[in-house]
């Protein structure tokens, strides 16, 4: 070919064209894609950074301890509640949900090979949605495990699961559970058809995709603007805004640009209305909530919807902070060095290669240690992490981060997320609902 | 040209962006294989495609580019993936002295322009945009397109030349 004319470029379109487009499998790479993404927004999110499934399950047993014997008999009359009573009756949003009949039955029984699913009830709103579901088998369950779960529409995901157990606890042949569904952006419920998905590991590879669709009306949050700004050891937190739906309210707050300190995390926060009595954090809370560098938190909490409470005191205690600067750790990938750790901290640094770091750090420290991770040019790395091995000794726990790098840049931050060290008092602030 | 979907998806819409990636597939799946050759591969293109486009559509500013943008982070993809394949294979063939064509020959040595280039011919000559049409998605004027088209034609034929020795 020593000429190149149109005719090449042609022949190119020509044998461009008669290659065949495989539909499906770019349908499925795009819902992966679509899968990918979330994840890492989610971890961005800060909301579950390592969602491990045996920390739900142990708080599943934790929480259960709480039930009130009155009110779990209560639950218990109702259909599809009874095996879950443990499950819901800690939290008064849903208890409020049970009573006031905000929730829809949807008794859907789906046969899939050896395992048959039921889908029982569904509570929906616009902060998220929560399934109880169960799955049962003439045999023993407690092998395999679930390897996904999720809701969707039209085979693109609607949020995200949040919380549920992966491996099939209860009975030897009936697991009782439900899974949470929260907003990655905003739900929307233009269409009311959706699909819950359930993957299990089974020999067979079982996979659910069960149809169902809503019929009652969702109901409206009802949103406060409250814009009101309260200091505690000389640092600044604006609370903005209240939003408050059936299954759980969010409170939106801001760290004021100002502050000598970088607020990590908000180890206890509950409302206290004006009969005294109190709403605490929601299960998605024992993970503490954080404020993000740029200054933004929303923490989610039990929900009154259902009352009509005059005026609520919200009291934020043990808020884990560190002073501005020292909030971060530094390395050098390409000159596997460490750059900085702050001295006040108990913590060590090593680089083992051109792509792991060795942290080790107290086992005080109640959620995972580092979060954002950004390069010289402020390219977020969180979805750069292939791995985080943890491992623990005595009174400390290592992690090892393994990354895949293209083109960063070093040296490279990791952002403090949570340590124990705590702002000196607590936050009450009264806020009216009028 | 009516750009809602386009609006709603820089917007930050997920749904709109999945509808233009699906609009948009024949396209970008062969491009794809244009550079890679095969399925698995040209796949994994688009789903890599999804992903950043999902992370990075809000660095999007007009609409009207959004079909191009696809087209260059396609491309960047599979360069990308074509250097991993080459050091995969790095000792094999060195017998390139085959006179019959290989199929997608061409988009080899495309492969090997500046990626401005390689987007202009794609645009022009695979996707059958005018030059018109091109000048406005890049918001250039008509006769600097026909030139830089001149420039990487010429550009092509030297590598073409370069390949025949």
């Amino acid at each position: 070919m020593t000429n190149l004319n149109e005719q090449d470029l042609q022949k190119l379109t020509e044998e461009l064209e008669a290659v065949e487009i495989p539909k499906e499998a770019l349908q499925q790479a795009r819902v992966e894609a679509v899968h990918q993404h979330r994840l890492i927004r989610r971890r961005k999110l800060r909301l579950y950074t390592v969602a491990s499934v045996a920390a739900i399950v142990l708080l599943l047993f934790a929480t259960s301890i709480r039930v009130s014997p009155v009110f779990a008999q209560a639950v218990a009359k109702i259909p599809g509640f009874a095996p879950i009573v443990g499950m819901i009756a800690y939290d008064k949003g849903i208890s409020d949900i049970v009573e006031n009949n905000y929730y829809e039955e949807l008794g859907i029984v789906v046969t899939q090979g050896d395992y048959t699913l039921t889908l029982q009830n569904v509570v929906a709103d616009h902060s998220g949605m929560t399934i109880f579901y169960n799955i049962k088998s003439p045999f023993n369950l407690s092998e395999v495990r679930i390897t996904s779960l999720g809701v969707s529409q039209q085979d693109i995901p609607w949020g995200v699961a949040s919380s549920y157990s992966s491996s099939l606890v209860g009975g030897p042949a009936v697991h009782e559970d439900k899974v949470e569904i929260i907003p990655v952006d905003e739900l929307s419920y233009d269409n009311m058809s959706f699909e819950f998905n359930l993957h299990l590991d089974d020999a067979a590879e079982t996979k659910f995709t069960v149809p169902f669709t809503l019929t009652k009306p969702i109901k409206q949050p009802k949103v406060y603007e409250v814009n009101q700004s309260v200091a505690v050891d000389g640092q600044t937190i604006h609370i903005k805004q209240l939003e408050i739906s059936p299954l759980r309210a969010e409170i939106r707050l801001a760290a004021d640009e100002q502050n000598t300190m970088q607020l990590l995390k908000f180890r206890s926060v509950r409302w206290i209305d004006e009969n005294g009595e109190d709403w605490g954090q929601t299960r998605d809370m024992e993970e503490g909530f954080g404020i993000s560098r740029d200054g933004e938190v929303s923490i989610r909490m039990q929900s009154n919807y259902f009352r009509q409470p005059k005026k609520l005191t919200l009291v934020m205690e043990r808020i884990e902070a560190l002073p501005k600067g020292s909030d971060y750790i530094e390395v050098d990938f390409e000159q596997q060095k460490v750059l900085y750790v702050p001295s006040e901290l108990d913590i060590d640094v090593q680089v083992l290669s051109g792509n792991t770091l060795e942290v080790t750090y107290p086992t005080i420290v109640e959620s995972m240690l580092l979060s954002e991770i950004v390069d010289r040019e402020g390219n977020e790395l969180s979805g750069n992490i292939i791995s985080i091995n943890f491992s623990r000794e005595h009174d400390y726990g290592k992690a090892i981060y393994t990354f895949n790098f293209d083109n960063e840049v070093s040296p490279i931050r990791l952002y403090m997320n949570s340590y124990p060290l705590y702002l000196d008092g607590k936050v009450e602030m009264n806020i009216s609902l009028d | 040209m009516n750009l809602d979907l386009e609006k709603q998806a820089i917007a930050g819409n997920e749904q709109a962006l999945l509808e233009l990636l699906k609009l948009h597939e024949d396209m970008l799946y062969r491009t794809a294989y244009a550079y890679l050759k095969n399925k698995h591969d040209a796949v994994e293109a688009v789903q890599e495609l999804t992903y950043r486009a999902l992370k990075k559509i809000h660095t999007v500013k007009e609409p009207a580019f959004l079909a191009t943008w696809l087209v260059r982070i396609m491309i960047n993809i599979c360069l990308d993936m074509k250097k991993k394949q080459e050091k995969l294979i790095y000792n094999h063939d060195v017998e390139i002295a085959s006179t019959d064509q290989q199929p997608f020959e061409i988009a080899d040595i495309i492969a090997g322009l500046p990626i401005e280039q390689q987007e202009l011919i794609y645009l022009k000559y695979f996707q059958d945009m005018k030059n018109a049409d091109i000048a406005q998605l890049k918001q250039i004027p008509e006769g600097t397109v026909k030139s830089r088209l001149h420039t990487s034609l010429k550009r092509l034929r030297v590598l073409i030349g370069k390949e025949e020795l």
